[in-house]
C-alpha cells in the first residue's frame, strides 16, 4: 500500500498541483463575502457592541481548529500506526499545521474581543487556558516533526504524540475547571450564548461554511504539497 | 473663556459617555457573580468609552492577515517544489 | 506470551531487572542523581531569596515552587534514561533480549520513578526547612500526592524521553513535548499540596487525587502501549 501510494505520487506530483487552486480561490471569495456580510449587514450585539461581530470568525475558527483539526490529527496518526500508509501521515501533518493557523486566529481574535469586552487581553479562564494548552500541544507536534529527518520515524513518532494528545485533552479540561473552582472569577467571562437573531444565525451559518471551505482548501493544498515534496525527495534519493 | 467652557463641556461629555457606555457591558456580565473580586486579573480599568468598532476591525484585519500569510507560505512552498532542481 | 511464561522471566521480574540495571549505573556514576539533587536544592535556595515573606505566605508559595523544581529536576533524570542506552547502541542489545518492549518501558519508568522520588525525598525536608513550613502529619498526605504525581510524571516522561532520544534536538525537545502532558499532574499536585499544608484534611483534596489517579491509570497504560512504536522496527 505504501509503495503504491508512493508510486502514484511519483508519477503525478506536478499534475496534482494545478497552477491555480480554484477551491482556495472560491473559499477566499466566500470568506470575503462572509466578512462583508458580518461587518456591514448583520446587526451587532446590543450589549457588547460591534466587537461581537468577531464571533463570526472566532467561533468557526475554534470549532475547526480545536475540534476538527485536532481530531483529524489524532485519528490519522492512530490509523497510521496501524496500517502505515504515508498518506495518513500527510493528512495528520496537514491537519496539524492548518489547525495551528486556525488556533492562532482563535487566540488572537479572542484576545482582541476580550480586551474590548472584559478589559483585558488575557484571563486565566478555563476555556482560554485549555485553548492555549491545545495551541502549545499542536506547536510541539509541529516542532517534533521538524526535528526528525527520517520520514518513517517522523511519521511514527509524531503519530504517537498525536494519539496521546487526544487522551490528554479531557484531562486538561478537568484540570483547568478544577483550577477555576479554587479561584473564582468575579466575571462570567464568556457571555452566555445569546439568543441570536435570525440574521445573526444565518451569518453564522454562512461563516461556518466559508471558513470550513477555507479550512478544507488549505488542508488539501498542504496535503498536495506534502505529496509532491515527498515524491521529489524520493526521486532525489533514487 | 468660551474656549475653556467648550473644553469643559467636552470633558463632561467624555465622562458622560464613559459612564453611560462603559459600565453596562460589565455590569450585565457581573450581575450573576456574587463573590468579591478575588482574582489575579486586575479589575478592568477603562480610560475611555469602549471603542468596539475599532476592535472589531483590528480583529478581522489580524485574523485575515494570518490566513493570508499562511496561504502565501503555502504558495511559496508549492512554487519551490514545482521548480526543477 | 502466556504460553512462554514458564520459560521466560515474567514481565514484572524483567521490569525490575531493567530498573535495577539503570539505578545501578546511576549509583555507580552518581553524576545524574547528584546534579539533579544539587539543582533542586540550589533552586529552592534561590527561590527562597527571591521571596518576600511579608507579601505572600510561605504555605501559598512553597507548593508551586516545589512542583516546578520537581518537574525540572525530573526532566534531568528522564533525559539520561535513554541517553544511557545510546552509548554503544546498548538499546539494540536490550531489544534483542527476550524481554517484551512493554517490560522495557516499565523498567525504565520504574527506574525513573525511583530517581524522581529520591530527589523529591531530599527536596521536601529542604523545602520545609527553607520556607519555615510547619512539620506535622500533613506531610504524609503530601507524600501520597508526590507518589501519585510521580507515577504519572514518569509514565509520560519516560515515553517522551524515548521519543526525544530519536530526534536531532533530544534534550531540547523533551521539555517541550512533555510539559503540556505534565499540566494535569502538576496543577492538581500543587493545589493538593497547598491545601494539605494549610492544614486541610485529606478528604478536601479528593478531587485532585482523583485526577492524579485517573491520569496515572490512563497514561501508564497508554504509554506502555505506545512505547513499542517509539522504537525502530
Amino acid at each position: 500500500m505504501t509503495t503504491a501510494s508512493a508510486l502514484d505520487a511519483r508519477a503525478t506530483p506536478v499534475r496534482r498541483l494545478p497552477p491555480v487552486d480554484w477551491l482556495l480561490v472560491l473559499s477566499a471569495l466566500a470568506v470575503a463575502g462572509v466578512v462583508a456580510r458580518a461587518t456591514l449587514y448583520t446587526p451587532a450585539d446590543a450589549m457588547l457592541g460591534a466587537v461581537q461581530r468577531l464571533f463570526y470568525v472566532h467561533v468557526p475558527s475554534a470549532i475547526l481548529g480545536m475540534y476538527v483539526a485536532c481530531s483529524v490529527m489524532a485519528i490519522a496518526g492512530g490509523l497510521y500506526l496501524w496500517i502505515k500508509d504515508d498518506r495518513l501521515d500527510r493528512i495528520a501533518e496537514s491537519a496539524a499545521e492548518v489547525g495551528f493557523v486556525f488556533l492562532t486566529v482563535v487566540l488572537v481574535t479572542g484576545s482582541i474581543w476580550g480586551k474590548a469586552s472584559w478589559g483585558t487581553y488575557w484571563a486565566w479562564e478555563p476555556r482560554l487556558t485549555s485553548a492555549l494548552f491545545l495551541w502549545f500541544l499542536v506547536l510541539s507536534y509541529l516542532v517534533l516533526r521538524d526535528a526528525i529527518e527520517n520520514r518513517e520515524a517522523r511519521a511514527r513518532l509524531s503519530a504517537v504524540l498525536g494519539v496521546l494528545a487526544l487522551l490528554l485533552v479531557p484531562f486538561i479540561h478537568m484540570t483547568v475547571y478544577l483550577f477555576r473552582g479554587l479561584h473564582p472569577e468575579p466575571i462570567v467571562l464568556k457571555p452566555e450564548k445569546p439568543a441570536m437573531s435570525p440574521e445573526m444565525l444565518s451569518t453564522f451559518g454562512f461563516a461556518m461554511l466559508a471558513f470550513g471551505l477555507l479550512f478544507f482548501a488549505m488542508i488539501r493544498l498542504r496535503y498536495q504539497w506534502a505529496t509532491a515534496r515527498d515524491a521529489r525527495a524520493e526521486l532525489e534519493q533514487a | 473663556m468660551r474656549l475653556a467652557l467648550q473644553q469643559a463641556s467636552v470633558t463632561v461629555a467624555v465622562y458622560q459617555t464613559q459612564e453611560s457606555a462603559a459600565p453596562p457591558a460589565l455590569e450585565s456580565q457581573e450581575s450573576g457573580a456574587v463573590p468579591p473580586p478575588q482574582t489575579s486579573v486586575p479589575a478592568p480599568e477603562r480610560t475611555g468609552p469602549p471603542d468596539t468598532v475599532s476592535s472589531m476591525k483590528t480583529g478581522y484585519v489580524v485574523a485575515l492577515t494570518i490566513f493570508l500569510a499562511y496561504i502565501v507560505l503555502l504558495m511559496r512552498r508549492v512554487a519551490s517544489v514545482r521548480k526543477p532542481s | 506470551m502466556s504460553n512462554l511464561a514458564f520459560r521466560e522471566p515474567s514481565f514484572i521480574a524483567d521490569a525490575i531487572r531493567i530498573a535495577r540495571k539503570d539505578l545501578l549505573i546511576e549509583f555507580r556514576s552518581r553524576s545524574g542523581f547528584l546534579s539533579a539533587v544539587v539543582f533542586a536544592l540550589l533552586s529552592l535556595a534561590i527561590f527562597r531569596f527571591s521571596w518576600d515573606p511579608t507579601a505572600v505566605r510561605s504555605t501559598l508559595l512553597a507548593p508551586g515552587i516545589l512542583w516546578v523544581i520537581f518537574t525540572f529536576a525530573g526532566l534531568l533524570g528522564l533525559n539520561r534514561s535513554f541517553n544511557v542506552e545510546q552509548v554503544d547502541r546498548a538499546m539494540d542489545a536490550l531489544l534483542a533480549s527476550p524481554v517484551s518492549r512493554e517490560a522495557v518501558f516499565a523498567g525504565k519508568a520504574l527506574g525513573n520513578f525511583v530517581f524522581v522520588m529520591a530527589v523529591q525525598l531530599l527536596a521536601l525536608p529542604t523545602l520545609a526547612l527553607f520556607f519555615g513550613l510547619p512539620v506535622g502529619p500533613e506531610w504524609w498526605g503530601v507524600l501520597a500526592v508526590a507518589l501519585l504525581a510521580g507515577a504519572g510524571f514518569v509514565a509520560v516522561g519516560t515515553l517522551f524521553a524515548a521519543v526525544a532520544s530519536n530526534t536531532r534536538l533530544a534534550e531540547m525537545l523533551l521539555p517541550m513535548l512533555a510539559l503540556p502532558f505534565f499540566v494535569p499532574v502538576l496543577i492538581p499536585a500543587a493545589q493538593a499540596t497547598s491545601s494539605l499544608l494549610a492544614g486541610r484534611p485529606i478528604s478536601e483534596v479528593l478531587p485532585e487525587l482523583k485526577i492524579l489517579g485517573a491520569f496515572d491509570i490512563v497514561f501508564m497504560a497508554a504509554c506502555a502501549l505506545a512505547f513499542p512504536f517509539t522504537l525502530e522496527e
